[in-house]
């Protein structure tokens, strides 16, 4: 124990030395600034939809005009040429032009051009419902919901960013700097000196997850406290976070094992860091789900750490999380004690 | 002339036989490859349809036409997906051939909406022929906007950091005192290094733009953009050369510029318009914004002429203040 | 003073590196005249490579004048590094870069007709790792492929900081040929030691510096006639046991003893002994060379 609070002073030293307590700081204090004051709290990540009239209407298509005037994110525009310009200027915008033919409504939809077939049949066909809702039946459907009250939808936007910030800040910086900081044990020979002193390679390296840990822990409380408040499952949220740190730590301490120089790591670093995030696309395109992301674990601590934040009552997920997560950590931690043991005892 | 040549064949030279510099190189290329197969899936995002393995073949055909289905067996089983963290929207056919929509209260009011006109839809065909289409034909999706240009803004940086490992390298082997005692003037050594910060983003965006099928974008402009970009990284290089004394803290020094390319990038990307005065300080923001637009088509030359002074300006600031340390580390 | 044109004129130079009263270098004067091998001997820290980095301005120069090649350093060119050469003490060199490409880009800094790379590795013996990595050589590689980098513009004006320094005494003496060769041709060569034998053979004239100061300049061989002693080493039998002893030839009861030895005993060897530059160093400027 007195080896490991040793190692865990010194670990914490290098580390505030190499600046990573600062970039943390620094990093914690931008995203702050920007859930608080730059992004705003009501927008939009819907495509804003612009729409214009061409002729006399008839009644039903006033009321689908009516429709379109109470959508929020929905404005008139004065022609289609207008629509065609603003479109062009702002690639998330779609248009709407309704006329008559042949004495019926008709309504022109303009896309940007690389929408999908889908999606153009979906908008096809809630179009043709508006405009003959004498046709639209849902008597015999029965509407289940199995979660009232999720509340997630009433999230004002800049604080959704807050999860995605608490996921990429202490968790994956730190995948990055436990790297470093191996390597530069590595390159220094330090980790040769080891071998001969009675600490075990595996205390060598929990110091260092732990040095990692209380960097993730500190900026967690600092942005979750500075833009959601204190009103949130602390308990969980740290739980949770701690295990996202401890399986992004010991996730780079494996990598780094394999390789003796953190050239050669580094573009496996890379590339690990950049498929973990990944699932960040589905944190705001929730129907964006490919097993190939679901299964990675960051999508679940994703949206385990929003549950802590922003309790939706499936809290299953972030027992879940914690359990998976760390059986994993476990799993590499052991791999990579192992994987050190061999190639120091070969140098 | 020619000694920058050589300057800069020497740094291409040493730059491929070493692991790190090579997959630098070879960084924002893979990652280009790696979008073009992601940039398809993210445009196809469609909705989810869980549906129960009971219902009707016509029903089951007619929710494929809208979006993505997964057939599951009984409600149970409807229920546990429903319940996961993804959007999907649950269907099941009643014994009496009505239906339950089954929603776990979280999606998009619209997603639910579409089951529901589905569903009412089969009843009564027809309805969506007032619906008509037609585009403005952009080839190119907000996502392949943001990743192409996040790519490209990558090589150039990524240029930078090979000229400052490459005098890093200098320094490590204390060529430069060798260099000092041969006609080569200061300029000279400075401008050799620098070629490669320009050459390599261009040669890598001129890639990225052919890997993507990007044919509408202004190939013009875009060098315009990725030179003028290209001085802040090579500056960024120069920094980074002669304040780190080896490898590992030159890549450890990275960090901070990390910290304000992501700032600067995201804030350009994500933040209201209104917003983006709290940028204007950041060379990197103007490339950003940039790049962005020069990709989207939604750029005119003037402004690029206006980004390219602002980078310059920026940039050149920054150099002042770091005038000194670059020289004295050169020596 | 050979005696022709001076190639590299030093005088009343005075150097501190911080900017006080503290030299490192002070009142140093010297001349090197064309075709001369001029030591500069000292031990290490006595400001050798001070001086030598202001001649070949790698430091600015604070006070006093230096010319070289007619060229005031302070006003020089930088086309005056075309006719010079410098071979570092610290081997510099690519370690990325095989031995030729080394040279090769070396070469193309130079704006005058260079040696073919090739030629110079053989003189110095490293042909066969011509084409490895100078990251694989070992330090005596090293330190041949800065000496043969130093020849590539065929310097009028050579800079050699311990050129031989740990080096095994074959690639020594191969290391001397070439020197001597160069000198024949006309170089003129600037060798910083604290190896007196090498001083000793090579150098026409050698100037002794300890504490930044010049303590003695002249040729090895006055240097010993008027300051080594003249000692005969004489081996004799007496009492029936051989015996040795060292006797001053100046001081007059040492002679008187002398005298004794060889009329009284039988003497088996006598030698005259000549002090050795390293003793004359020791004994003018009451430093070791180390």
């Amino acid at each position: 124990m007195k080896r490991l609070f040793g190692l865990l002073k010194k670990d914490a030293l290098v580390a505030f030395r190499n600046y990573f307590f600062l970039i943390m700081l620094i990093a914690a204090f931008l995203l702050i600034i920007a859930a608080d004051f730059l992004i705003p709290e009501k927008a939009s990540m819907d495509a804003k939809v612009l729409y214009t009239t061409e002729g006399q209407q008839s009644d039903k298509a006033k009321l689908l005009l009516g429709m379109l005037e109470s959508e929020e994110g929905a404005k008139r525009a004065d022609s289609k040429a207008q629509i065609i310009d603003s479109m062009k200027k702002d690639k998330n915008t779609i248009g709407i032009v309704v006329r008559q033919q042949n004495g019926e409504p008709a309504v022109e939809i303009l896309l940007q051009g690389y929408e999908n077939e889908k999606s153009k049949r979906a908008l096809a066909l809630s179009f043709g419902a508006a405009l003959n809702p004498q046709n639209v039946d849902y008597s015999s459907i029965e509407d289940v919901v199995l979660q009232q009250s999720t509340g997630i939808n009433d999230i004002p936007l800049n604080k959704s960013f807050v999860p995605l910030m608490i996921f990429v800040e202490p968790v994956m910086l730190g995948f990055i700097f436990l790297a470093t900081l191996i390597f530069m044990e590595k390159e220094e020979g330090t980790i040769k000196a080891y071998l001969v002193s009675p600490i075990r390679i595996g205390e060598y390296l929990i110091s260092k997850v732990v040095v990692m840990l209380l960097l993730a822990l500190i900026s967690t409380i600092l942005i979750t406290s500075f833009t959601v408040g204190l009103q949130v499952n602390w308990l969980l949220l740290l739980l949770t976070v701690a295990a996202g740190s401890i399986f992004g730590s010991t996730l780079a301490m494996f990598i780094a094992s394999l390789f003796d120089s953190l050239s050669k790591a580094m573009v496996w670093l890379i590339v690990t860091s950049l498929v973990l995030t990944v699932p960040m696309a589905a944190y705001f395109v929730p129907s964006f789900s490919p097993r190939a992301v679901t299964i990675m674990p960051t999508y679940n601590l994703l949206f385990a750490i929003r549950e802590a934040i922003f309790p939706s009552g499936s809290s299953m997920i972030i027992y879940q999380n914690i359990g998976g997560l760390l059986a994993m950590s476990i799993i590499l931690y052991g791999a990579s004690t192992l994987i050190y043991k061999r190639s120091l005892l070969r140098d | 002339m020619r000694r920058l040549l050589s300057i800069f064949r020497r740094d291409v030279k040493s730059s491929v036989r070493e692991f790190l510099l090579l997959y630098i190189i070879l960084a924002p290329i893979v990652v280009t490859i790696g979008l073009r197969f992601f940039i398809p899936s993210v445009n196809a995002i469609s909705l989810q349809f869980a549906l129960d393995k009971g219902m009707e073949e016509a029903a089951v055909q007619e929710f494929e036409k809208y979006g993505r289905t997964e057939l599951l067996d009984g409600r149970t089983a409807l229920e546990n997906r429903v319940n996961k963290v993804d959007d999907i929207i649950g269907v099941l056919q009643k014994e009496d051939g009505g239906y339950v929509v089954i929603t776990q209260g979280n999606e998009k009011e619209s997603a639910k909406l579409m089951a529901y006109q589905i569903l009412s839809g089969m009843k009564s065909q027809g309805a969506e022929r007032a619906v008509t289409f037609s585009d403005i034909g952009a080839k190119i999706s907000s996502v392949a906007v943001y990743g192409a240009s996040s790519v490209i803004l990558m090589a150039i940086l990524l240029g930078g950091m090979v000229i400052g490992l490459n005098i890093i390298e200098e320094k490590e082997d204390m060529t430069i005192s060798a260099l000092s005692v041969t006609p080569m003037r200061r300029l000279e050594f400075i401008a050799g290094k620098s070629i490669v910060g320009f050459v390599l983003p261009v040669i890598e965006v001129l890639a990225v733009i052919w890997i993507l099928g990007l044919r509408d974008v202004n190939v013009g402009m875009v060098l315009v953009m990725t030179l003028s970009s290209s001085i802040i990284a090579v500056i960024f290089g120069f920094l980074m050369g002669v304040l780190s004394s080896n490898q590992i803290t030159g890549i450890a020094n990275m960090k901070f510029l990390l910290i304000f390319v992501s700032a600067s990038y995201i804030g350009a990307a994500v933040l209201p318009a209104d917003k983006h005065i709290f940028l204007y300080w950041s060379p990197l923001y103007w490339s950003s914004i940039g790049l962005i637009r020069v990709i989207a088509n939604t750029i005119t030359w003037a402004q690029i002429v206006q980004y390219t002074v602002w980078i310059i300006a920026l940039t050149g600031l920054v150099f002042l203040l770091f005038k000194g340390k670059i020289q004295k580390g050169l020596t | 003073m050979t005696g022709g044109i001076e190639m590299i004129k030093v005088r009343d130079l005075y150097h501190s590196y911080n900017n006080n009263e503290q030299y490192a270098v002070k009142n140093v004067s010297f001349e090197i005249a064309k075709g001369e091998i001029f030591g500069f001997l000292g031990p290490s820290g006595a400001g050798k490579s001070t001086t030598q980095k202001i001649l070949i301005g790698l430091l600015p120069l604070q006070k006093g004048n230096v010319t070289v090649d007619g060229a005031d350093v302070r006003k020089s060119s930088r086309e005056l590094f075309d006719s010079i050469g410098v071979s570092f003490e610290r081997p510099n060199v690519y370690k990325k870069l095989t031995g030729v490409e080394n040279l090769k880009f070396y070469s193309e800094m130079f704006g005058v007709p260079t040696e073919d790379p090739l030629k110079l590795l053989k003189m110095v013996g490293l042909e066969d790792a011509a084409h490895k990595k100078a990251g694989e050589y070992s330090k005596g590689m090293l330190q041949r492929l800065v000496f043969a980098r130093s020849m590539i513009n065929n310097p009028k004006i050579w800079f050699l900081d311990e050129p031989t320094s740990g080096l095994d005494p074959n690639t020594t003496s191969m290391i001397k040929s070439i020197i001597r060769e160069k000198q024949k041709q006309g170089t003129t060569i600037f060798l910083t030691t604290h190896n007196m034998h090498i001083a000793e053979e090579l150098c026409d004239r050698v100037a002794f510096i300890t504490n930044g100061e010049i303590s003695a300049i002249d040729s090895p061989r006055s240097l010993k006639l008027s300051f080594g002693e003249r000692l005969v080493a004489v081996e004799y039998i007496e009492d029936g046991k051989s015996k040795k002893e060292t006797l001053s030839m100046v001081d007059a009861g040492q002679k008187q003893r002398l005298n004794d030895l060889i009329t009284r005993c039988k003497v088996e060897t006598m030698h005259t002994q000549e002090a050795t530059l390293e003793e004359i160093f020791i004994k003018i400027t009451g430093k070791e060379l180390k």
